[in-house]
This record gives C-alpha cells, sequence and structure tokens, in this order.
C-alpha cells in the first residue's frame, strides 16, 4: 500500500490539532502554531492547509454554533481522522530512518541527545 | 494570546467621530422614549386607532435598529468592508465565513487592545499574505479535478 507522507507544515497542523483535542478551530490552531514555532503565520495559509488535510480525509470538520463576537458566523472544529494518526506515524517513521545512523547530537528542548 | 513583543499602543480616541456618536445616540434614546411615552399612553384609550399605535411601535424599532447599526459603525465588532468584501468574492463560502469569523475574533482583540489604525492594518496584512496561499489552493483543486476528469475519460476511451 502507498504510503501517505506528510509535509512539515501539515504535519505540525495535525500534531497542533491533537493537542487541541475538542477546541481545535482556526484561531486557536493559528495561535498555537504561532506559540510553538516562534513565527508568525496567516489565517489563508492555516485555511489551505486545512481544507487540503481535509480533501485527504486526515481531518474532519463540523461547525458550531454562530456566536455574537464572531458577528454570528459559526466556528468550524476540526478533530484528526485515523487516516490522519496512520500518516503522522508513517511521517515519524520515515523521518526517523532518515535519522537514524547519522551519528550527530540532536539538540532538543531537554538538551543534546 | 498576542505576540509578547508587540509594542502597547495607548488606543487613540477618535474625537470627531466620537461626538458624532454621541449626539445619534442622544438623538435616539430622546426619539425613541417620546416613542414610548406616546405608545403607552395611547393604548389606554380605545378610540385611538390601532393603526398608529403600531406604527409607531414599528418606528420605534426601526429607530432601535438604526441606532444599533449606527453605533457599530468603525466599530470593534466590523471588519472593513472592503476586505470583507474581498474575502467572500474570492473564497467558497463555506470557508469564506469561517474565516471572517476567526478575522473578527482576533480583529475585536487587537481593536481593543492596540485600537483602530492598528486592527485595521493587522486585517490588511492578514488580507494579502493569505492571497497566495488560498489562490495557490484553488488552483491546486482546479487542477486535480482536470487531470481527474482527463484521466477518467482516457480509460473510458480504452
Amino acid at each position: 500500500m502507498k504510503k501517505r507522507m506528510l509535509g512539515a507544515f501539515e504535519e505540525e497542523v495535525l500534531l497542533v490539532i491533537l493537542h487541541l483535542e475538542d477546541n481545535a478551530y482556526g484561531v486557536t490552531i493559528r495561535r498555537m502554531w504561532q506559540e510553538v514555532m516562534g513565527r508568525r503565520i496567516s489565517v489563508g495559509a492555516i485555511y489551505a492547509t486545512l481544507d487540503r488535510l481535509e480533501q485527504k480525509g486526515f481531518i474532519r470538520s463540523e461547525l458550531g454554533e454562530a456566536t455574537l463576537e464572531r458577528g454570528g458566523r459559526a466556528k468550524r472544529f476540526y478533530k484528526i481522522a485515523a487516516p490522519g494518526i496512520q500518516a503522522l506515524n508513517e511521517t515519524r517513521v520515515g523521518r526517523e530512518k532518515m535519522i537514524e545512523g547519522l551519528g550527530f547530537r540532536w539538540e532538543t528542548s531537554r538538551g543534546k541527545v | 494570546m498576542l505576540q509578547a513583543d508587540r509594542r502597547r499602543i495607548e488606543p487613540k480616541a477618535d474625537s470627531k467621530s466620537f461626538a458624532k456618536r454621541t449626539v445619534v445616540l442622544i438623538g435616539l434614546i430622546s426619539a425613541n422614549a417620546v416613542l414610548l411615552s406616546l405608545s403607552f399612553f395611547l393604548t389606554k384609550y380605545d378610540w385611538i386607532p390601532v393603526v398608529l399605535v403600531t406604527t409607531l411601535a414599528a418606528l420605534h424599532k426601526y429607530l432601535l435598529n438604526y441606532a444599533y447599526v449606527e453605533l457599530n459603525k468603525d466599530s470593534e465588532s466590523r471588519l472593513p468592508q472592503f476586505g470583507e468584501r474581498m474575502i467572500v468574492l474570492f473564497l467558497p463560502k463555506g470557508l469564506s465565513e469561517c474565516m471572517l469569523g476567526d478575522l473578527l475574533e482576533e480583529y475585536t482583540t487587537i481593536h481593543a487592545e492596540f485600537g483602530a489604525s492598528r486592527a485595521r492594518i493587522w486585517f490588511y496584512k492578514q488580507l494579502v499574505t493569505s492571497l497566495r496561499p488560498l489562490l495557490w489552493r484553488n488552483l491546486e483543486v482546479v487542477v486535480r479535478t482536470r487531470i481527474r476528469i482527463l484521466t477518467d475519460a482516457n480509460r473510458k476511451d480504452a
């Protein structure tokens, strides 16, 4: 079966959705990505990626209730689907295989490993 | 949470707009008070035509609605009109509605924290930087659909 590899940004967005659990919608996804990555990203870039991931079947979305603070517009909540989890795993395994045997120490948040 | 490195700027009060809004608000409150008292007074008398009372009530409702629209003009609860129209024009409805909601949510936060001009700059910056990925995505969808149609046609021919 053909392996489904994710792009770096797609992988990051999927991980953010996993972190946010039931509260994953455009604003929260963008904020968390910016906080973790330390860079800025446009709303359009997030939505383009979410649309692509949904079309690939990696995430599914449902509309929430319309709220006054959003001018009567509903939030679209995203949840990760089983193929999304599988794609994340395959991407991780693929990356680990590439890293194996390189022989230098990686810097992580806990120091060098 | 917004970017922590942003400089805090006190929102500048627009004196003209504030004065205009205050006048409009006082005028509308007075007009509504008169209308309400009149409607209440007229209902005591059976001989007053119902149509008149209903018309006054409708006028009262219209003024309330007008006040709401007038007071919300250029305020934090509305995105810049041109940008909003651009998003509606270029994006599919399902996507544009959610994106506009998200933009409004953040716009309101920035408006409250940094003022109207900062919020407007942020909004237009978002609009400009969002165009490229969204147009690219639209193009991707169109090309993929076209390829699928051509592949299906070729399979049928074969």
